[in-house]
């Protein structure tokens, strides 16, 4: 995918995480720029993600499950969509949900491709980012 | 005359202490929009401004959408009032995560 469109679909994206949006939802917006959006989600465990849309939408965002200082995610995942991994691609625990990269390039979900999805309401970046959070809060006490 | 005036003015009170100020999050953007609340009936349908709130940011399908406040899931068949939605409620609107089990 031509990188100056890719960029086009990131940023009329994740134009909706605004200021105002982030504070509502309880996000910290540490980067928007393209490819990488990262976001802390506050909890009483908070969740820092970080999703890359190289490619996007022609790829769903890769997404990094990480501690709230950036580091790796180290601690316990409650399981469903926060899988401890390691996924075979990038070796790490990983997001297993429909609309993460990682999800659609795992061996046990390689017939669920990313074109079921892509251009759905609700699947672009901020929508995908707004499903982990609210998985997150409701499965992380 | 003017007790008229005063009991219309406490009916006009008492019909907003039973309104809530409704604002949904969607990941589309904020209705109505980022510095207002709608004003509702607590007896109002949820569904109803969900269904305004897609309209104004032009989303199309929400079949498998969910309504969230505080993050309990609330039933948008229902009104306000039946969800125990009182006073402010900010709506975080968006679809059902799927997925898991790898």
């Amino acid at each position: 995918m031509h990188e100056s469109l890719a960029r086009i679909n990131f940023e009329h994206d994740v134009a909706a995480l605004s200021e105002v949006f982030a504070e509502r939802q309880k996000l910290v917006v540490h980067a928007r720029s393209y490819p990488m959006l990262d976001v802390t989600v506050e909890h009483t465990k908070p969740l820092r993600l970080r999703l890359q849309g190289d490619s996007f939408d022609e790829l769903p965002p890769a997404i990094e499950l990480l501690n709230s200082d950036g580091a790796s995610w180290s601690g316990p995942l409650p399981g469903g969509i926060f899988h401890a991994g390691p996924h075979p691609i990038t070796g790490k625990p990983f997001v297993c949900m429909r609309g993460a990269r990682e999800y659609h390039t795992h061996s046990s979900h390689l017939a669920d491709k990313w074109d079921n999805y892509r251009g759905q309401d609700g699947m672009g970046i901020v929508g995908i980012l707004m499903q982990v959070a609210s998985v997150w809060r409701r499965d992380v006490r | 005359m003017d007790q008229a005036l005063d009991l219309r003015a406490e009916e006009a009170d008492k019909r907003k202490a039973h309104d809530v100020a409704v604002v949904v999050i969607t990941p589309k953007g904020i209705y109505p929009d980022e510095d207002d609340f709608r004003r509702v009936a607590e007896t109002t349908v949820i569904a109803e401004v969900l269904k305004a709130a897609a309209d104004k940011l032009k989303i199309t399908n929400t079949s498998d959408w969910i309504a969230k406040v505080d993050g309990r899931r609330i039933d948008p068949s229902k009104t306000f009032k039946n969800e125990k939605l009182s006073c402010i409620a900010e709506i975080e609107y968006h679809k059902h995560e799927g997925g898991g089990g790898a």
